[in-house]
């Protein structure tokens, strides 16, 4: 495989699951269109969690939710992120690598986004993270190809944090803590799609 | 200043009751903090009368948190300016450094305070804290245990103490340091599922189950405990064949039914109460199950 590509909406979710919770780790899970050819695109993610990533109850029924989401919406989970509350740490630890290996059980592919918090703010024009597969070899190396950013994403991103929209996302945690709060955040998907369609007048 | 917390600060009283109230509650709302003093306290600070020095206090550990540096230095003036010898300011200094990451003349700073008083609980964290802040793992655990043979009763340390284990996938050791929570508090219902999660997470399904029903006995709206009993029931089911064989499938339908209640009573949609569904028929023990 040599390039993948992540869509507005997903990089718009992650990052302001980043901006809401900036003194905790985060992680979540990206989803993708199932593709015949071998690219993947991430078109959107699920927010999971902002503290106690390695519990298992609550990552099984997250897990098994998300699974019913892609059935419903024809999309698959094909990586996960993770942000470090450590300024320092960039590199995948032990439980992002038993995530891959578990992702990677049940679908094609597995990538593990790990977030570069030097390289979070969109005026970098950066992608804030590093990637990461899991491959057949059972290891967890850096992606060697390109990746691919929707046009207007950084746009998009700064507008989000201009008016402070980070609060209205809601992340598996806060589900779990009140059910009215929708992990699957679609009211704030349609938010996403009006700053969008303003930055590209 | 748009984000919701704020929209009803509309005058100097609101905002400095607003921050008053997160003082007593110690939220870390670093942003909105500093964008209230710009906005409403900064410009008569002396309204406050000695309230102020908290505000100060507040402000300067905000500033820090945002990286702003000239609102620190500020408010660090004006306290060094009144309690030129105080410890607490001194403290406040060496947090200075910590978050310019210069770890080693933070650390200067709190040996001095902890030669003149050696069980200030503040300066002892703060100095652990460093080693976290430096990624020293092993170094920060070993210090953490020795800090909590000191003080015992700290349930924010343990507590802390439990999601450094959890993070390194030491589930033995951090169901120890709830089980120390568990017993300075046995009526919070939230150590009691988190208990209860760790032990599922080892396998322990038997005992996670009790946990989650002594949580539930607690906090009947526990969602957590709720899908916890749901899927230790599920995992137990066929392992029994017993009496207790059927006293899980009634729990099974029981956590069942109070989650259902919960998402109609707030009005989900189809296709999350489908997602919550196709998560029971995969969990819901069978009528022929014995």
């Amino acid at each position: 495989m040599k390039e993948i590509s992540i869509g507005k909406l997903a990089y718009s979710k992650l990052f302001l699951h980043l901006a809401k919770y900036p003194q905790l780790s985060c992680n979540g899970i990206l989803l993708s269109k199932p593709s015949k050819n071998s690219s993947v695109k991430f078109v959107d993610c699920v927010p999971l969690f902002h503290s106690s990533f390695t519990l298992a109850p609550a990552f099984e029924i997250a897990l098994s939710q998300i699974d019913s989401y892609c059935q419903q919406n024809g999309l698959v989970i094909s990586g996960f992120y993770h942000a470090f509350d450590n300024n320092n740490q960039t590199e995948p630890n032990m439980m992002c690598y038993k995530l891959a290996e578990k992702l990677k059980e049940n679908g094609d592919v597995s990538f593990c986004l790990i977030v570069d918090n030097s390289k979070i703010n969109p005026s970098n024009r950066e992608p804030c993270f590093n990637v990461y597969s899991f491959g057949d070899d059972q290891k967890l190396k850096k992606f060697p190809g390109n990746l691919n950013l929707e046009e207007g994403t950084y746009e998009t991103c700064e507008k989000l944090l201009e008016e402070n929209r980070f609060s209205l996302i809601n992340d598996f945690d806060n589900h779990l803590d009140d059910v009215k709060k929708d992990w699957r955040n679609l009211k704030l998907n349609e938010n996403i799609s009006a700053v969008e369609s303003l930055s590209a007048k | 200043m748009s984000t919701k917390n704020l929209e009803k600060i509309k005058n100097w009283n609101d905002a400095s009751l607003q921050l008053r109230n997160w003082r007593d509650d110690n939220v870390r709302m670093s942003k909105e903090t500093l964008d209230l003093w710009t906005a409403y306290i900064a410009p008569s600070i002396n309204r406050l009368g000695d309230e102020k020095w908290l505000v100060y206090e507040q402000v300067f550990l905000a500033a820090l948190d945002c990286q702003n540096f000239t609102i620190a230095e500020d408010c660090l003036a004006a306290l060094k300016a009144q309690f030129s010898s105080s410890k607490r300011v001194k403290k406040l200094r060496a947090m200075r450094y910590e978050a310019k990451e210069d770890y080693h003349s933070a650390l200067e700073i709190y040996e001095s305070i902890l030669e003149e008083d050696e069980t200030n609980a503040h300066v002892l964290k703060r100095r652990l804290v460093c080693l976290k802040a430096q990624n020293r793992i092993n170094d920060y655990v070993r210090e953490l245990n020795e800090y909590l043979k000191l003080f015992q009763a700290d349930h924010e340390a343990w507590l802390e103490l439990c999601d450094t284990y959890l993070n390194e996938m030491d589930f033995a050791k951090a169901a120890f340091c709830l089980e120390e929570l568990i017993l300075m508090y046995p009526h919070n219902h939230v150590y009691q599922q988190r208990y209860a999660d760790i032990k599922y997470t080892q396998g322990q399904f038997d005992l996670a189950k009790t946990y989650y029903l002594y949580s539930l006995k607690l906090n009947p709206n526990n969602v957590r405990s709720l899908y916890g009993l749901l899927l230790t029931t599920a995992n137990l089911k066929s392992s029994q064949k017993t009496k207790e064989g059927s006293d899980n499938t009634k729990l099974n339908l029981w956590a069942r039914e109070q989650i259902e209640k919960k998402y109609n009573d707030v009005d989900s949609d189809k296709n999350l109460i489908d997602s919550v569904n196709s998560l029971f028929q995969y969990l819901t023990i069978g009528k022929n199950e014995k």
